[in-house]
């Protein structure tokens, strides 16, 4: 199945968003996203469109990670200045709701240790499911920088009730070349999982969180 | 009628030869004259019919040996998502969970509805399960609530708010652990809760992590003590669910299929299968032109998924929801009639395929009749088709 996603369109677009983005200059760092309208696709028959997808390039670059770690892992993120619990510290929250939602908020994911994962439920209760923040797990046999890189590279996407839905691809301090590699990945790899592929898609838009949309297909 | 090996002797034969077993199709049934899909077929406990869940809210009932049909379940009014047959202590009971917000209890006799259970109109329930230390347990996974009823009073007992927040895809009690809850969400979260004694947040006791959203989980092995995850995105994971622990993670599961499938390419995952004895498991995948195949999956060591040891084609023309392998069946093989099982798509079909070694059959046609030609006729016709 050859890609529908003319290279030349995407180019184009992303060069304007980011041009548009450069002259008009915002106090935060605006969000690209790449915006999906489907067609002859049921919400209540089909089957569901949701998951998560790991991009190339880190489109949110100021995402919050926290690692709950065994000895090793803590002295590891100390190293390379990863914010860090242990379970002595975890224990401290005793199990308060409120404690737990506070922690929960304060980061936007959480990684563990796998002697740490398992103690989770019993020493916090379930806040960080409730909040969608349970952590992932990160074993001795990886990098923990990697993880982190790859936690922060990780998109969701959802197709609730309507035939559109919008995935976060990059944001406009990213290079050009990296917002395309990102919109090329998540495009191809959403249109795998449609059951007719392109015949699903109806129109594709990049938009910059202050922007217009761009039709790139 | 000759007497057919059961059908799981006849898959784990062809595994060291690269030969591919292709079950022939025996008969196909139209559901419905419109555009509604089969999504879940199901056996009643003695197999004497089968019930199948479509698109148009409603459940119909066939027998799964000559493909009759029975009748039909109308009520619920919105799409159903899961169905379930009863214990062998109300046997011609089925179940049907909704997104309409009920789980209800039919009388596959009447077709008439006996029974109800609401979560209130502004949840969906998208999975159910009986069980519990007691057995008075229902649960249903809902709009990131599980919700808990005693059945036999109808009371709800318990709301489980917290362990997810996404919908609520799959509940299941385990196997030989009939206190233990397994839930499964949107939200890519598989929660262990323990239902003895109070439920509350306190009865979370595992969450497993896969990452992404999670559409099916099953029980297998010696004690069912493993759980194969199938998620939204297509990829399987292997789970310990005792320890919480993951054994094995296909991400490129639907690659990892293709490539020992010289002829075709997995689209998409419709079930997970295992037969029961050992540890051996199959994924199912299919095509979006509707052909089915069995592939083995090797979790222990290097993960790999083998070439498919089975096809299912020249039945479908869309893409497959369901498959009811008549191997499940308790039974003596000798009573599984020749059938190797019965698979439902989004074409609206109903397919049963042959378990003898039929490789020359690749086309399929529609059978106007209910009823399914007795084998012998069928032979005669090919030689003669004008």
């Amino acid at each position: 199945m050859s890609s529908k996603l003319s290279s030349e369109a995407l180019r184009e677009a992303i060069s304007t968003i980011c041009g548009d983005a450069k002259e008009k200059k915002r106090n935060f760092v605006e969000t690209i996203e790449l915006q999906i309208g489907l067609k002859n696709y049921d919400p209540q028959k089909d089957k569901r469109f949701s998951g998560s997808v790991k991009l190339p390039h880190i489109p949110r670059p100021k995402m919050k990670v926290c690692m709950l770690g065994d000895a090793q892992h803590v002295e590891q993120a100390e190293k390379i200045g990863l914010d860090y619990m242990d379970v002595e510290a975890l224990k401290k929250l005793n199990k308060n709701k409120k404690l737990v939602k506070k922690l929960a908020k304060k980061y936007h994911a959480f990684l563990a240790s796998e002697a740490v994962i398992k103690q989770i439920p019993r020493l916090l209760g379930p806040g960080l499911n409730k909040a969608g923040k349970f952590p992932t797990l990160v074993t001795h046999q990886e990098s923990l920088e990697a993880k982190v890189n790859e936690t922060k590279a990780m998109v969701k996407f959802q197709l609730k009730k309507v035939l559109c839905m919008g995935v976060a691809v990059g944001n406009c301090s990213m290079e050009e070349k990296q917002i395309f590699q990102n919109v090329q990945l998540s495009v191809n790899f959403l249109v795998s999982l449609l059951k007719k592929n392109w015949q699903n898609v109806r129109c594709l838009n990049l938009k910059s969180t202050m922007g217009r949309p761009q039709r790139i297909y | 009628m000759e007497i057919e090996e059961g059908t799981e002797m006849e898959v784990e034969e062809c595994r060291t030869e690269n030969s591919i077993k292709r079950f022939g199709l025996k008969n196909s049934i139209q559901t419905n004259f419109g555009d509604d899909y089969v999504f879940q077929i199901v056996p009643k406990n003695d197999w004497s019919l089968m019930a199948v869940s479509l698109s148009t809210n409603a459940v119909k009932l066939y027998s799964p040996v000559t493909g009759q049909y029975y009748g039909e379940c109308k009520g619920h009014s919105t799409t159903i998502n899961q169905i379930y047959f009863s214990g062998p202590s109300t046997p011609h009971v089925l179940h049907s969970c909704s997104s309409d917000g009920t789980i209800r209890a039919w009388d596959t006799r009447s077709f008439q509805e006996v029974s109800s259970i609401s979560a209130g109109s502004s949840q969906e329930i998208f999975s159910f399960s009986f069980g519990g230390s007691a057995d008075n347990l229902l649960a249903g996974g809902c709009n990131s609530q599980i919700l808990f009823w005693d059945w036999r009073n109808k009371k709800q007992i318990a709301c489980l708010e917290e362990s997810h927040f996404d919908d609520v895809t799959q509940v299941h009690f385990a196997p030989h652990h009939q206190n233990k809850l397994v839930s499964a969400s949107v939200d890519g979260l598989i929660c262990i809760v323990d239902t003895d004694g109070d439920i509350d947040d306190d009865s979370l006791e595992s969450v497993m992590n896969v990452g992404t959203s999670i559409g099916k989980v099953g029980f297998f092995g010696e004690t069912y003590q493993k759980l194969w995850c199938l998620t939204h995105i297509e990829t399987l994971s292997i789970w310990s669910w005792r320890d919480g622990q993951n054994e094995a993670s296909f991400e490129n599961a639907r690659s990892l299929a293709s490539d020992g499938w010289t002829s075709d390419h997995v689209d998409y995952f419709i079930d997970c299968h295992y037969s029961g004895e050992g540890e051996n498991l199959w994924v199912i995948g299919g095509t979006s032109a509707g052909t089915v195949g069995y592939f083995p999956v090797n979790y222990k060591g290097e993960a790999k998924i083998g070439s498919p040891e089975a096809v299912l084609g020249g039945g479908h023309t869309d893409v497959v929801r369901s498959i009811l392998p008549m191997s499940s069946m308790q039974s003596r093989p000798t009573q599984s009639h020749g059938i190797f099982g019965w698979t439902g798509g989004e074409d609206g079909r109903l397919c049963c395929w042959r378990s003898d070694d039929s490789s020359e059959i690749n086309r399929s046609w529609i059978s106007s009749a209910m009823v399914i030609k007795s084998p012998n006729t069928r032979k005669k016709n090919r030689h003669h088709p004008y």
